[in-house]
C-alpha cells in the first residue's frame, strides 16, 4: 500500500513538473512584444522635443483648418505625414482656446476643437513628428513598441501633470498632433492628442 | 502565293506564341480561397497583375502549409517571374519564400506577415495591430468602461491573429471595470465561431460584449447571440469590414469593424511587382496599411 501511495506521489510530482499550463490570453500578451519600453526613452523624448515641440511644421490651429480646407492633398504634402499607405494624414498643431467643458476623456475648448486626454494610443503623434521611418524597424511588432512607449509617457507622464487644476474658463495653449481623413473635409474643428498644455 | 501565305501565318503565329511563351508570369498564392475575403485579395492581385500587363495564376493554398510548398515547387520549375504571396504559416512558410528568393524569383507578402525580415522582398500588411487600438478604443466608450466580455481569436500560429489581440489589449486592458471572462480561437470560421460563442455565454450568462478577430467570427457570434436572444444585451465587434457587417452596423446589430483595404493591398503587391521587374531592387520590410474603424458615426462612407 505504501509503495503504492509513494508510485503515485512521484507520478504526480513528474507530470506536474513537466507540464506547464499557460493561458491563451498570456500568450497573446507576450506576443504582444514585450516592449522594454526602457530601450526607446531617448528615442521617445526625442521624438516630442525634435519632432513636435520644435518643429518647424508645428502650425497654428486656423491655419491649419483653412490650409486643409484649401487643399488637402497639398496640406498633406507641405505639413503632414503617414506611415505606410492610407487616405489620412497625420498633422502637428498648435493653439490657445478658452477651456468650455471637461470629462474624464476630454477637455472641450471654445473655439470647437478637443483635446483629446484619456485615449492617446495611435500613430498620430508618432507619424506627425516625422521622426519615425518604416525602414529602421525590422517587424510590425517593433514599430508598433516604439509607438505604444511614444503613447504611454504622453499619456501616462506627461499629461496627468499638465491637467491638474486645469477646470473650465481656463484660457489654455497646447501643441499635439491629430488626424485628418478626406471625409472630415470641411474641417471646422480638430480632434488633438496633446503633447503639451499650458495654463 | 499560298505557300507564301502559310509561311507568314506561321511566321506571325510563331512570334505570337513566343512572345506569349516570354510573357512574365506571375503567380498569386493565396492561404484559402474557402474565406471571401481572400478570394478579393487573390483574384484582385490577378486582376491586376493582368492590367499591367504580366500574365497571372491563381493558386490555393487550402490553409495547408504542404499544399503551399507543392505550389512553390512547382511554380519554380514552371518559370514564374514574382509570387505575390498570401502566407498560411507565418514561420512555416519562410522556406518556400526562401526557396523562391533561391531561384530569383521575388515575393510579395500581402495580408499576412511572415517572422523572417529578409526572406520576402517587401511585406504589405494591414496594420491589424492600429486597427484594433482604434477598436479597442470604441469598445470601452461604449462599455462606458466597465463589464464583462470575452474575446475570439482567430488561427492560432497567424501573426495577424496576435497583432489584432494585442492592438486591442493595449487599449482596453488599461480599464479595470473591463473584465474578460473568456478567450478562445474561432479560427477566423463564422460556424466555428458560433459555437464558440454559444459555449462562452452558457459559461458567462452576464456578459456586456465580444471582440472577434475578423468579421466572419464577429457573424457566426451575432448569430449565436441572437438565438439566445441577447441581442440587445451582448455587443458585437469584428475586424476585416465585410459588407455584411457594414451592413449590421448600419442597422444597429453590430457595433463596430475596422475596415481593411484587400483590393489597394494587391495593387500594391502588383505595383512592387512591376517595378522590381523594371530594375527596382530596394523596397521597404514591411509597408502598414491604414486600417478605418466603421461604427455607426462612419458607416456611411463605406
Amino acid at each position: 500500500m505504501l509503495r503504492k501511495i509513494l508510485i503515485s506521489v512521484i507520478a504526480i510530482v513528474l507530470v506536474t513538473q513537466s507540464v506547464r499550463f499557460e493561458k491563451l490570453s498570456e500568450h497573446v500578451k507576450t506576443a504582444a512584444g514585450n516592449a522594454d519600453y526602457a530601450n526607446f526613452t531617448e528615442k521617445v523624448k526625442n521624438i516630442i522635443q525634435k519632432g513636435v515641440l520644435e518643429n518647424s511644421l508645428l502650425t497654428e490651429e486656423s491655419q491649419l483648418i483653412k490650409q486643409l480646407n484649401n487643399n488637402l492633398t497639398n496640406a498633406k504634402k507641405e505639413l503632414g505625414n503617414r506611415l505606410g499607405i492610407g487616405e489620412s494624414a497625420y498633422f502637428l498643431v498648435k493653439g490657445k482656446s478658452t477651456i468650455a467643458s471637461i470629462n474624464e476623456n476630454e477637455i472641450q475648448l471654445a473655439n470647437g476643437s478637443v483635446i483629446d486626454t484619456q485615449f492617446i494610443f495611435g500613430n498620430e503623434i508618432r507619424d506627425a513628428s516625422r521622426m519615425v521611418k518604416l525602414e529602421d524597424f525590422k517587424s510590425q511588432k517593433d514599430l508598433n513598441a516604439l509607438t505604444e512607449a511614444l503613447n504611454k509617457h504622453v499619456r501616462e507622464v506627461i499629461i496627468p501633470q499638465e491637467i491638474k487644476g486645469l477646470k473650465v474658463g481656463d484660457n489654455i495653449s497646447y501643441i499635439g498632433a491629430c488626424e485628418v481623413a478626406p471625409t472630415d473635409i470641411p474641417v471646422k474643428a480638430l480632434t488633438i492628442y496633446p503633447v503639451e498644455i499650458k495654463h | 502565293m499560298k505557300y507564301v501565305l502559310a509561311l507568314c501565318g506561321l511566321l506571325l503565329f510563331g512570334c505570337s506564341s513566343k512572345e506569349s511563351a516570354e510573357k512574365p508570369k506571375i503567380a498569386v498564392v493565396i492561404s484559402t480561397l474557402n474565406n471571401p475575403w481572400f478570394v478579393v485579395l487573390g483574384e484582385s492581385a490577378v486582376k491586376n497583375a493582368e492590367k499591367l500587363g504580366y500574365e497571372a495564376k491563381l493558386f490555393d493554398s487550402q490553409n495547408n502549409p504542404a499544399t503551399e510548398s507543392d505550389h512553390f515547387e512547382n511554380l519554380i520549375s514552371s518559370g514564374f517571374d514574382a509570387i505575390l504571396f498570401n502566407p498560411t504559416d507565418a514561420d512555416g512558410s519562410i522556406a518556400n519564400i526562401l526557396k523562391a528568393k533561391e531561384a530569383g524569383i521575388p515575393v510579395f507578402c500581402m495580408d499576412r506577415e511572415v517572422n523572417s525580415n529578409d526572406a520576402a522582398t517587401s511585406q504589405i500588411l494591414s496594420d491589424n495591430y492600429t486597427g484594433c487600438v482604434a477598436i479597442g478604443v470604441e469598445f470601452v466608450k461604449q462599455l462606458h468602461g466597465k463589464g464583462n466580455y470575452v474575446e475570439i481569436l482567430g488561427l492560432a500560429g497567424d501573426n495577424n491573429t496576435y497583432a489584432r489581440s494585442n492592438g486591442f489589449h493595449t487599449v482596453v486592458d488599461k480599464f479595470k471595470g473591463l473584465k474578460m471572462l473568456g478567450q478562445q480561437n474561432g479560427d477566423f470560421d463564422r460556424n466555428k465561431a458560433m459555437e464558440v460563442m454559444e459555449s462562452m455565454m452558457q459559461a458567462n450568462p452576464d456578459l456586456q460584449a465580444v471582440f472577434c478577430g475578423n468579421d466572419a467570427m464577429a457573424l457566426g457570434a451575432y448569430q449565436a447571440i441572437q438565438s439566445a436572444g441577447k441581442s440587445q444585451q451582448i455587443k458585437v465587434f469584428g475586424f476585416d469590414g465585410a459588407d455584411e457587417v457594414v451592413q449590421k452596423i448600419k442597422e444597429g446589430k453590430i457595433v463596430a469593424t475596422g475596415m481593411q483595404y484587400p483590393k489597394i493591398m494587391a495593387k500594391t503587391a502588383a505595383e512592387f511587382a512591376v517595378e522590381f521587374f523594371k530594375g527596382r531592387k530596394d523596397f521597404p520590410q514591411h509597408i502598414p496599411m491604414a486600417v478605418n474603424l466603421v461604427n455607426s458615426k462612419t458607416a456611411k462612407h463605406y
